[in-house]
């Protein structure tokens, strides 16, 4: 069949790899019919996560239809629509009772690697390097789904693909941040870092759960332009004196909940911080550029919540610990558990309180994978977020 | 880019360095540790009635465990006695053993074998090598 591979870093390019075939009583194998690139695609591309093995097939945010199943699925059954969690995860560990799904202990088939990294290992990520198990990713004609009845989730008729598409990572992510880990509720203003397809979520999640305002931080000003046009977000251009306009926006005390949705990569900022930020990374000193999660401990009110959605590495300088402690802030963090959000997500989209097809700017053939990551690492023709269609556009 | 290169290249080195180094940890105080040890989601009845079904070496494996319950509703502890040698076969095969209890199947460390070999590829290769068998388990 045919696959968007990584081929180096900074280089995909689509290529023949073998079919996928039942592994496991619990897989099913789906046709993918739309596949989506995200931003934790681009840690991956760049070189930032370096689990990556020549060949590998990336891709995790994803719909299809179901068209084999193993002999252990109970629940889903040929010829379904499914859009599918990114995260894979067993559903009958304690971490999945618990529904904490993306920190499943037996979703990871190489879990000595994050072991190693960092104490314990997450559950497992389709197309997302070796460190998260080695799962062939979406951005290909079928997919192999480990634990289908867990992961794989029915979409409702009038649901359109490009709609439900994004419950698989995105939105699902954004629902994370501002539902459970930012616990927003009526009267919090809510403030979010990154107007890429995760931040746009967390800000409508936001409005959705009754928050009073929402505010969305984002260098990029046709990013920051479709937040305030698609979602009625205020906005600011964290270069802009950012710390005053958030006084000003919240009468002096600062917003409730600050939601971090940029990710290891930040750029934009300036000053010695940031400067040594970008010379420490380079050098692997530390592994991340943190500027917008300093700005959120700094600038988030007392006893607020922030919650960091975007990915990270390993290690980060200069982390803003008299703020945390001194302010009484709680800090969450998490990669997102689809298999507990999607269902909500469908829900919420089928009543169009959610419709995120928007983010979909570009949607091109799965011949096309080099040009889509090109499209949206450059940000370029408006590019949110890009979508490939095995089978044609 | 090149900038970009040797750092990816460090970080990948660092993380096939700490597997390495725990490998010689491990070598060291195999002995030492006593025992390996994880915790399933199932009560001892559950275990029970799941233990039915394993294969030999499953099976042996969780006839040699003691078994407790763990605190909080959390499930049931296996602890197995390292007996000197292949820790890391013991270690590796109690992973085994609490996916198939709780889930039914087991998921093997991903297999490379097959793939063009690259410069960086080299060293990613031995980090899953060492995958299925190291680690903090
Ligand atoms: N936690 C999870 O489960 C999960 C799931 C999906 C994605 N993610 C992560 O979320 C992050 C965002 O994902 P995305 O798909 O929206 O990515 P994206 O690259 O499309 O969006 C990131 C946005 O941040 C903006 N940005 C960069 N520097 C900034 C700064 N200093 N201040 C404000 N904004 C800045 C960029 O211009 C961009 O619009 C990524 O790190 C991704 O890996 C996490
Ligand atoms: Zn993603
Ligand atoms: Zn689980």
């Amino acid at each position: 069949m045919r696959a968007v591979q990584w081929t180096g870093v900074n280089e995909v390019s689509t290529g023949d790899v073998p079919d996928p075939a039942i592994e496991q009583p619990y897989d099913a194998i789906v046709k993918v019919t739309a596949s989506v690139t995200c931003g934790s695609d681009l840690h991956l591309l760049g070189g930032y996560i370096p689990f990556m093995r020549h060949g590998d097939v990336i891709g995790h945010e994803f719909l299809g239809e179901v068209v084999e199943v193993g002999p252990g699925v109970r629940d889903r059954r040929v010829g379904e629509r499914v859009v599918v969690s990114s995260f894979i995860a067993c559903g009958s560990c304690w971490y999945c009772r618990q529904q904490l799904f993306s920190l499943c202990d037996n979703g990871n088939r190489n879990p000595a690697v994050t072991e190693t990294l960092w104490g314990f290992a997450p559950g497992g990520c389709f197309g997302y390097s070796h460190a998260l198990g080695g799962y062939a990713g979406s951005h290909a004609e079928y997919v192999r789904v480990p634990f289908a009845d867990v992961g794989a989730f029915p979409v409702p008729d009038g649901v359109e693909d490009l709609r439900a598409l994004f419950a698989s990572d995105a939105a699902a992510t954004g629902w994370m941040g501002a539902a459970d880990l930012g616990e927003v509720g009526p009267g919090d203003v809510v403030a979010v870092w990154g107007a890429g397809g995760v931040g746009q979520m967390a800000a409508r999640s936001a409005q959705i759960l009754g928050a009073d305002r929402v505010v969305v931080i984002e260098t990029d000003p046709y990013r920051r332009a479709v937040a305030r046009d698609q979602l009625g977000c205020d906005v600011l251009d964290p270069q802009d004196a950012l710390g005053d306009a958030l006084l000003d926006l919240t009468a002096g005390r600062g917003p409730d909940v600050c939601i971090e949705a940029v990710g290891m990569e930040a750029s934009g900022a300036t000053g010695p911080l940031a400067a040594l930020d970008k010379v420490t990374q380079l050098a692997r000193v530390q592994t991340e550029r943190i500027t917008p999660l300093r700005e959120a401990i700094y600038h988030c009110r007392k006893g607020g919540r922030v919650a960091v959605l975007g990915v990270f590495a390993a290690w980060a300088d200069r982390f803003p610990l008299g703020a945390l402690m001194n302010k009484g802030l709680t800090l969450r963090g998490a990669q997102m558990h689809g298999q507990k959000y999607i269902p909500t997500l469908l829900d919420l989209m089928a009543r169009d309180e959610l419709a995120p097809e928007y983010l979909a700017t570009h949607v091109l053939d799965l011949e096309d994978g080099a040009e889509a990551y090109r499209l949206f690492k450059e940000k370029d023709d408006g590019c949110l977020r890009a979508v490939l269609r095995p089978g044609g556009v | 880019m090149r900038g970009r290169l040797l750092a990816v290249a460090a970080l990948g080195a660092g993380a096939a360095t700490a597997v390495v180094l725990r490998r010689g940890r491990t070598a060291l105080d195999a002995p030492g540790r006593g025992t390996l040890a994880v915790t399933v989601a199932l009560t001892a009845d559950e275990v029970d009635a799941r233990a039915t079904g394993l294969d030999d070496e499953l099976g042996a494996l969780l006839a040699r465990a003691r078994r407790t319950p763990a605190p909080g509703g959390r499930g049931t502890e296996l602890r197995v006695d390292d007996d000197g040698h292949d820790r890391a076969g013991t270690r590796q095969t109690l992973r085994l053993l609490k996916q198939q209890l709780e889930t039914g199947s087991t998921m093997p460390p991903d297999d490379l074998s097959g793939r063009p070999p690259t410069p960086q590829g080299l060293a990613l290769d031995a980090v899953l090598r060492a995958a299925g068998r190291e680690g903090r388990l």
